[in-house]
């Protein structure tokens, strides 16, 4: 689904600054490894949302001592995922409402 | 604020390109190497750990593909790659590119040229202070259908005691005059104007002062402001020109002052500017008509309310006036009006202008029909392609977006050449307007009319190339790949469409055709009726008159015995004549006439008739022909001897089937004692006096010089070229006096034809258009079944198969593009009606409706359909069945 990508990548962000694989890493923790994604399409989505201004990135060092981009949330990008997480609620308690009651 | 700064970022990516490039390279891979890393460290070979790695991240090169996109979508990128595309599309293609940009041109061309010129003519403001308050004041008579009379000097003294809508009034006079210093002479134009036409105007003296109205009497009038450019090209700018003297007619005029180069917003022309004054007698007679009269209006005051105040004062001056004023305002009609000074000054040319105006907006209507239909066919040839770049994986969007700048860069391209066509357009129209509106300014492509072309530019090429990106976006492309391999045509709705847009374009091109076609006619009788008079082997010439010559009534009887008489010496002139009047110039203002006896019913108009003042030599020189009594004699001119030769609308319509000859009439304000009264001794045939034009009517007669004037006409009859015969009328007239200017010299014919050339710049153009248009509908129509014939080369392989001759299938195309053309000429047909009802004034002795015009045109548009049709009619026939079936 498109914009779910990017809904994950903003709450991977939401506590810290990470990078790419650490990103990865968070998606696939907080999905209980039930959403996989190739890791790679990772870096197409958030080069479309630092365009959008969403997320800034800096180079750093890893934890594995490795130089890497991090990647973190901006006020905006704060401001969507609220907004995005409110509207899957809703959507989700819509979905809850027509399963149960069929 | 976040696009904002997705175009900052994107626009930077796009600058940065190499950087972002290595950056985007170098992230990929520490995150691939830190996956094999973790591989490694949970005990993989490296070459597994590696594999691993890069199955978990996925394609490196189409991940970096993508996030490039990414990075610099931006419109940047995308916009010099699709403009890159379309050149090369347009390159692939030169014959449809050549032929979308040439109409466009012509349309943008035509649209930006006359629009200039009604902006520059109509619309923009006159450049003075508050321009909108600016009104001409004139007079009119319904009676005598003459729709603008100058003003007078008594009703400006009249408005300026107690008109209350002006802050400032002014009159204004243009003259032209012989401009002297030392021995030699120029001619140059100038203005007689009142002190007040400076602050109504709004503007201050460069150098110097204006004029007060000091100076409006005779004796106090010796002084003269210069015009900045007359200063700056005749005296270099020398602030010492101050205090000189210069020379006009032979007056000596003290200069006072520059007045700045904006002038010439009101009269281009003009060089000079000196004080009208006047004697108190030429104040006294409202209807002295012989100056124009301007006002500015006091702040809040509206052109109703003026001209609700000039209702009352021409009634109030009726009320006041004689019985014999009474009488003349009766007949003739004549009261006062007012309109905007901008309004006024175009006048004559307003009715023309409308009607480019519906000619071009025609015009860009064709053009846009047009491309439209071209770029439409073409979307379809190129169904195929886009249909497989879809299937390769470009979304509609990148497809609607390359079609839409492959329209806007044959757009501008289009508009490129119709900006170099309104150019030249506007160089020509200079040259007309020059003539028709001597007081204008040359008209400019100013940046207004610019940003209207390149405004029409995009409204047209965002137009049509939204018409194949719309279709594009509705029909489904796969299917119509599939659709095409079976060889179909085109969706039945796109045909329809397209051949209806062809029978407008034929409809429209009918419309003008038959305009031109009217005009054409029209122009062929003005220019065949009979002149009454001879034109061929005469040369003409104006001089003036240095004031030497005009100092008693002996003195110019002299000049012009003298001018006969060293004319006459010219080896192989025949005849010579003089006149106080140029011949076949609008303009020539009739004389009201008391009749000793009026034949009309009462109430009929005011008696009016242009009176020529002519030498004796007159009839044999222009040879006129006499019907009746006979022509002036030396004798006549003896003292108390007066009479007049009229034409035959003269007698027709003063003395209703009587002879004229010994009918009495006077031309000199009070009748006094009617046996003093001039007698008529000659009917001539009509000459066309006012110009070939001028179907008013308006008699005219003829009387020999009565008074002293300023300049005369010589007419010379010669068959002798005439450049030597002007060199030596040039001689002889500096022989009798130098400081006399010899202008206007050229041979009577060709003074004649110039006074065409308002009818002729109509038609000229109107034929211009015509002709665009027919061009366009025949190329449409040609497109059309260009394109049809294309799509069915197998319908049409299978016809010949099964036995259709060459002859059946060009006629079955034919057919196809005459249909069509017949349905458009039908509607076409009705709208000439229209267009023409519209014309009647410019048809001369033309019927709207002339059976001719009508039948031409319309052969002419069948044969040019008949020719578009036949050379697709003639490749369907070309179609080898064999080649046709075996090729899908």
């Amino acid at each position: 689904m498109y914009g779910t990508l990017d809904m994950l990548i903003l709450k991977a962000l939401m506590h810290e600054p990470r990078h790419g694989l650490g990103i990865a890493d968070r998606i696939q923790q907080i999905s209980q490894e039930v959403l996989r994604v190739e890791q790679g399409s990772l870096y197409p989505a958030l080069y479309r949302l630092e365009a959008e201004g969403l997320v800034k990135a800096e180079w750093g060092i890893s934890d594995k001592n490795r130089k890497a981009r991090f990647y973190e949330l901006t006020a905006a990008g704060r401001k969507r995922l609220t907004a995005e997480k409110e509207h899957w609620d809703r959507i989700t308690a819509a979905v809850n409402v027509v399963l149960t009651k069929a | 604020m976040s696009r904002f700064r997705a175009f900052l970022f994107r626009f930077r990516g796009l600058l940065r390109r190499r950087a972002l490039e290595s950056e985007l390279s170098d992230e990929l891979h520490a995150h691939v190497d830190e996956l094999t890393e973790r591989n490694r460290a949970a005990g993989m070979t490296p070459d597994e750990a590696r594999y691993a790695a890069l199955r978990t991240f996925g394609g490196v090169e189409q991940i970096k593909e993508r996030a490039r996109d990414e990075r610099r979508s931006g419109w940047g990128e995308h916009l010099a790659q699709d403009t890159r595309y379309a050149f090369r599309q347009l390159r692939r293609n030169p014959g449809f590119a050549l032929i979308t940009i040439v109409t466009l041109g012509l349309g943008i061309g035509a649209t930006t040229a006359i629009s200039s010129t009604v902006y520059s003519l109509m619309l923009k403001p006159l450049p003075f202070h508050d321009a909108a308050r600016l009104i001409e004041i004139y007079n009119t008579a319904a009676k005598n259908e003459l729709t603008k009379l100058p003003g007078s000097i008594k009703q400006y003294l009249d408005y300026s005691e107690n008109a209350t809508s002006y802050e400032t009034l002014g009159l204004w006079r243009y003259f032209e005059g012989t401009f002297g210093e030392g021995s030699s002479v120029a001619r140059l134009s100038g203005a007689r104007a009142t002190a007040g036409m400076f602050p109504l105007l709004r503007v201050q003296p460069v150098i110097g002062r204006f004029f007060t109205n000091d100076n409006n009497r005779p004796g106090e009038d010796k002084v003269a402001v210069l015009t900045q450019s007359f200063w700056e090209t005749h005296f270099g700018q020398d602030p010492a020109v101050l205090e000189k003297t210069v020379w006009i007619d032979g007056e000596a005029l003290r200069v006072i002052g520059v007045a700045p180069r904006v002038l010439e917003a009101f009269d281009a022309r003009i060089k000079i500017i000196r004080p009208l004054s006047w004697t108190p007698q030429a104040a006294t007679w409202r209807h002295a008509l012989n100056v124009q009269l301007f006002g500015r209006l006091k702040p809040g005051v509206t052109l109703q309310q003026a001209a609700a105040e000039s209702g009352i004062m021409a009634r109030r001056y009726y009320d006041e006036a004689s019985p014999s004023s009474r009488e003349f305002m009766n007949r003739s009609g004549i009261t006062d009006a007012v309109g905007s000074l901008q309004t006024e000054r175009v006048e004559s040319v307003r009715g023309g202008l409308y009607l480019l105006q519906g000619g071009v907006a025609f015009v860009l209507l064709i053009v846009c029909v047009n491309v439209g239909n071209l770029l439409l066919v073409r979307a379809q040839a190129r169904q195929p392609e886009l249909a497989i770049r879809y299937a390769l994986g470009a979304g509609r969007k990148v497809i609607a977006r390359q079609m839409l700048v492959e329209s806007l860069v044959l757009a501008g391209l289009g508009a490129l050449l119709g900006l170099v066509l309104a150019w030249s357009a506007l160089g020509m129209f200079n040259r007309y307007i020059a003539e028709i509106l001597p007081q204008a300014l040359p008209m400019t492509l100013d940046l207004r009319v610019l940003a209207f072309a390149a405004a029409i530019t995009t409204v047209v090429g965002v137009g049509i190339g939204l018409l194949p990106v719309v279709h594009l976006l509705r029909s489904h492309v796969t299917k119509s790949m599939q659709r095409n391999s079976r060889g179909a045509s085109a969706s039945r709705g796109m045909r329809t469409f397209s051949s209806m847009l062809v029978m407008g374009q034929v409809a429209v091109a009918l419309v003008l055709l038959t305009g031109a076609g009217l005009l054409i006619r029209a122009f062929v009788n003005a220019v065949s009726v009979e002149p009454g008079f001879d034109p061929g082997n005469v040369v003409t010439a104006r001089i003036a008159l240095p004031s030497a010559h005009r100092s008693s009534d002996q003195a110019a009887k002299a000049i012009q015995e003298r001018l006969i008489l060293a004319l006459g010496e010219i080896p192989g002139v025949s005849s010579v004549a003089l006149s106080f009047s140029t011949p076949f110039r609008s303009g020539l203002a009739p004389y009201a006439l008391t009749l000793a006896e009026d034949p009309r019913p009462p109430g009929s108009p005011q008696p009016m008739a242009g009176v020529i003042t002519v030498t004796p030599g007159y009839l044999e020189t222009m040879r006129l022909r006499l019907v009746e009594g006979r022509f002036f004699e030396p004798a006549d001119a003896a003292p108390g001897r007066r009479a007049f030769v009229v034409d035959e609308s003269f007698a027709r319509t003063f003395f209703a089937g009587r002879s004229a000859i010994g009918g009495r009439f006077t031309i000199t304000g009070p009748p006094g004692n009617e046996a003093e009264w001039p007698t008529i001794i000659g009917v001539v045939r009509d000459v066309p006096h006012n110009g070939v034009e001028d179907r008013t009517g308006n008699p005219f007669a003829y009387q020999l010089p009565q008074w002293r004037p300023s300049g005369l006409v010589l007419f010379v009859r010669t068959a002798r070229p005439v450049a030597d015969v002007i060199a030596a009328i040039r001689e002889k007239v500096r022989g009798i006096d130098s400081m006399i200017p010899v202008f206007e010299a050229s041979s009577l014919e060709s003074v004649l034809d110039a006074s065409f050339n308002q009818r002729r710049a109509v038609m000229l153009l109107l034929a211009a258009f015509g002709g665009i248009a027919l061009f366009l509908a025949a190329l449409g129509l040609y497109g059309l079944l260009a394109y049809d014939v294309s799509r069915r080369t197998r319908e049409i392989g299978i016809r010949g198969a099964i036995g259709a001759t060459r002859g059946q299938i060009i006629e079955m195309i034919l057919k196809q593009g005459l249909w069509r053309a017949g349905v458009g000429l039908l509607v076409g047909l009705i709208g000439a009606r229209l267009l023409s009802g519209t014309m009647t004034r410019l048809l001369f002795d033309v019927k709207p409706t002339d059976p001719m015009v009508q039948a031409g045109v319309s052969v002419l548009l069948l044969l040019v359909a008949a020719l578009a049709s036949y050379l697709p009619a003639r490749r369907a026939a070309k179609v080898d069945p064999m080649v046709a079936l075996r090729a899908e």
